[in-house]
């Protein structure tokens, strides 16, 4: 086999993400996609070029946009011979795309792709109900007018009610905040920690804000110019009057405030052999150099529903030769803020080393300074299949930015996702 | 030139009911016999109009135009015609706007407009020539952002009938445009597109309520949109579609536009609804060829866009 290229980090680009129902209730994922895909090429000018491929996709997605991705590069500035297609695998769909591109870019398949994601829950899919399908499906079928007849008698008002997607679990009906609300409870994980946690996402990305940090990452869109998530004035004191939602709702401790809103967004990454970035006067930010994806099993296994990245990350660091404290940065999805703390609270814990994860060891504490250093989804908000992008564009340029890390240079993204899925990945200057 | 400045923009309902009553049999019928013709020298204006996004965004629908951080190439004719008709109804328009018939539309668009811009919009009505026909004037809408002249469009309209016998026939094959396309000063014009000679590039099934919803939209109820029966009085056997939305989706489905651009188009047979219709497009040097035409060829728009 010949030799593995370097996949690297080119450039990013998003919209500023909005609350659902705000900013962006009027776009759809297409609009959104594409306003994302056209910043990142006017920003590169690549505008009439062709990619090597564009992956994709969105969580909640209309039927018709099967081919959401493709559709988004035939609207953009991209030349409409540039091929995409869509992935879909919850959370982790864009850092998913992303990775898709950079092993292409690594076997020497393509030699620039964009991998990219976008979500709305303001233009969320709504389909008709089981019943009405199915007595629809047939009625296609019948012939006879007795059997027009039959079906008519099976008419029901409630046939008019609409299916609409729900942030559940297929196989346990609980929500995601519901499943977290077990994880957090079984860890022991503080309201004040949460709220800590969460007030620190804001202020830091606050900051990034007020520095610039991403003035080459976002491009405006229908007149929003900031993550209006973002609660810059927000104090712990603020946090900690509200209720909980998630859990019991008197003891729980998960609230509005330590855990994501439903937010509209879309992001995507620019990947491409050094070369290929050289020969457009393009920088490498940094380079993908690997990354692992676990699932657990949530429904019978007594495993939490986010926890999959807690075992993606050490069979990470073993074929990598790395510790856990071998990393400048971690950038750890803030889906709730409890689960980026159960996620260090495992890694820290030697029993459940041990018993789950199956190491002599456990994997230890990470430096809190280098954790999510310009906040994260808790402030920005998480429209589910653009967070990936996001994390990998604002890890590649912090990477970017500073010589003097300890390690070289070197990024641990930690993503979970529903179905108790994770994917992890490190980043290299 | 007089020039009346409007505090907002005038509701197309009332002037609508105006101009219908022109047509009833009560007033003496037709267009004003006394005198040559002329048109209203007044430039009719409104300032600080804002462009809202929820507007913008059901037009973009409607006409299938994507929603972006700039409004659609089309839609600021939502703000102007609403002050051309507002002229065309007045007492000093010799016409009758609902005999009227818009034959062309020409759109400079200088620069992007941002969705959620304020703009100052204003119009007239000029250059009333003889046709084989009737008569032909434009209504010339500019838009200005920020004092700069970003947009305007150039519509033409002919009134039947009332021919001048002095007028010789052009020789334009454009149809009633003819003489429109003849002026342009650009080297691609309209009349050198051959809607029946474009290679297809889609079938639009187009729906019998879009008349409907373009004037919900637009707030161009004219009634020879809205159902064949509101549209029979006025010739047509069906509601017909705007020929702004066919110039809109026409140019939607074109995808991005460089600015500054020029777009012009002959409105030929107009769209019956519903309808199925062909859309051919050809990439051109400087921009594109376009058209709508029916199944069996014969034109509803011909357009060209040039950079």
């Amino acid at each position: 086999m010949t030799q593995l290229r370097d996949a690297a980090i080119v450039a990013g680009n998003r919209i500023p993400f909005a609350r659902s129902g705000t900013a962006y209730a009027r776009a759809s994922n297409h609009d959104m996609l594409t306003a994302a895909l056209d910043g990142l090429v006017a920003r590169t000018g690549l505008a009439g070029a062709t990619l090597g491929e564009v992956a994709g996709g969105a969580v909640l997605k209309h039927s018709r946009d099967f081919n959401l991705v493709r559709e988004a590069v035939l609207a953009s500035a991209l030349a409409d011979d540039t091929p995409a297609f869509d992935v879909q695998k919850a959370c982790d769909t864009s850092l998913e795309a992303v990775l898709a591109v950079a092993n292409k870019i690594r076997v020497g398949q393509v030699d620039v792709g964009i991998g990219c994601g976008v979500d709305t829950t303001s233009d969320a899919p709504m389909g008709l109900n089981d019943d009405l399908r199915h007595l629809l499906l047939a009625a296609q079928q019948a012939n006879e007018p007795v059997d027009f007849v039959k079906l008519a008698g099976q008419l029901r008002p409630s046939l008019l009610k609409p299916d609409i997607p729900r942030n559940a679990e297929q196989a346990t009906g609980l929500s995601m905040g519901e499943h977290q609300a077990i994880t957090t409870a079984e860890w022991g994980v503080s309201r004040e920690a949460q709220d800590q946690l969460a007030l620190r996402s804001h202020q830091r990305l606050a900051a990034a804000w007020d520095d610039g940090f991403f003035d080459d990452l976002v491009t405006p869109f229908l007149g929003l110019d900031r993550d209006n998530n973002l609660r810059p004035d927000s104090t712990l004191e603020k946090l900690s009057t509200l209720k909980p939602v998630f859990g019991d709702r008197e003891t729980g401790t998960m609230t509005a405030g330590n855990s994501t809103p439903l937010t509209d967004g879309a992001a995507a990454v620019l990947l491409a052999t050094p070369d290929w970035a050289a020969d457009h006067d393009l920088p490498v930010l940094a380079r993908l150099v690997d990354a692992e994806s676990a699932a657990v099993d949530y429904v019978h296994g007594h495993e939490g529903l986010l926890m999959a990245p807690v075992y993606a990350v050490p069979r990470l660091l073993a074929r990598r030769g790395l510790t856990l404290q071998d990393f400048d940065l971690y950038e750890i999805h803030e889906a709730f803020a409890s689960t980026v703390l159960a996620t260090m609270a495992a890694w820290e814990d030697e029993e459940f080393c041990h018993d789950r994860l199956g190491l002599d060891a456990p994997l230890g504490s990470i430096d809190r300074d280098r954790l999510n250093v310009n906040g994260s989804s808790l402030a920005t908000g998480h429209p589910f299949a653009a967070t990936g992008a996001r994390i990998v564009a604002t890890a590649a340029k912090l990477l970017a930015e500073r010589d003097d890390f300890e390690h070289g240079g070197r990024a641990l993204v930690s993503i979970c996702a529903a179905g108790g899925n994770g994917l992890v990945a490190i980043l290299e200057k | 030139m007089a020039s009346v400045e409007l505090p907002a923009t005038p509701d197309l309902g009332g002037l609508y009911a105006r101009a219908l009553r022109g047509v009833l049999p009560s007033r003496s019928s037709g267009d004003h016999d006394d005198g040559p013709p002329v048109l209203p020298d007044t430039t009719v204006s409104v300032p600080d109009v804002a462009i809202d996004l929820d507007t913008v965004a059901d037009y973009a629908r409607v006409c299938g135009f994507r929603l972006d951080s700039d409004v659609p190439v089309t839609h600021p004719h939502l703000l102007g015609f609403p002050l051309a008709v507002w002229l065309m109804t007045r007492d000093d328009f010799r016409f009758d706007l609902l005999g009227t018939v818009h034959v062309a539309n020409r759109i400079v668009a200088h620069e992007p407009i941002p969705v959620g811009a304020n703009v100052d919009v204003s119009a007239r009505l000029a250059d009333l020539r003889p046709h084989r026909r009737g008569w032909q004037f434009d209504a010339v809408v500019e838009v200005r952002h920020d004092g700069r002249l970003v947009w305007e469009s150039t519509s033409t309209n002919l009134r039947r009938g009332h021919s001048p016998r002095t007028v010789q026939d052009h020789d334009g094959q454009a149809g009633d445009a003819d003489d429109t396309s003849g002026r342009t000063a650009s080297a691609r014009t309209v009349a050198d597109v051959d809607p029946a000679d474009l290679p297809m590039t889609g079938r639009w099934r187009v729906p019998g309520d879009i008349g409907r919803r373009y004037g919900a939209v637009s707030g161009d109820r004219n009634p020879i949109h809205l159902s064949a029966l509101s549209a029979r009085p006025f010739g047509f056997p069906q509601a017909i579609a705007h020929g702004m939305w066919s110039k809109a989706a026409a140019l939607a489905g074109l995808g991005r536009l460089d600015l500054p651009c020029t777009i012009d188009v002959a409105f030929h047979k107009p769209v019956l609804l519903p309808s199925t219709v062909e859309y051919a497009t050809r990439r051109e040097p400087d921009g594109w060829s376009f058209a709508l035409r029916r199944r069996d060829g014969r034109p509803h728009l011909a357009g060209v866009v040039t950079t």
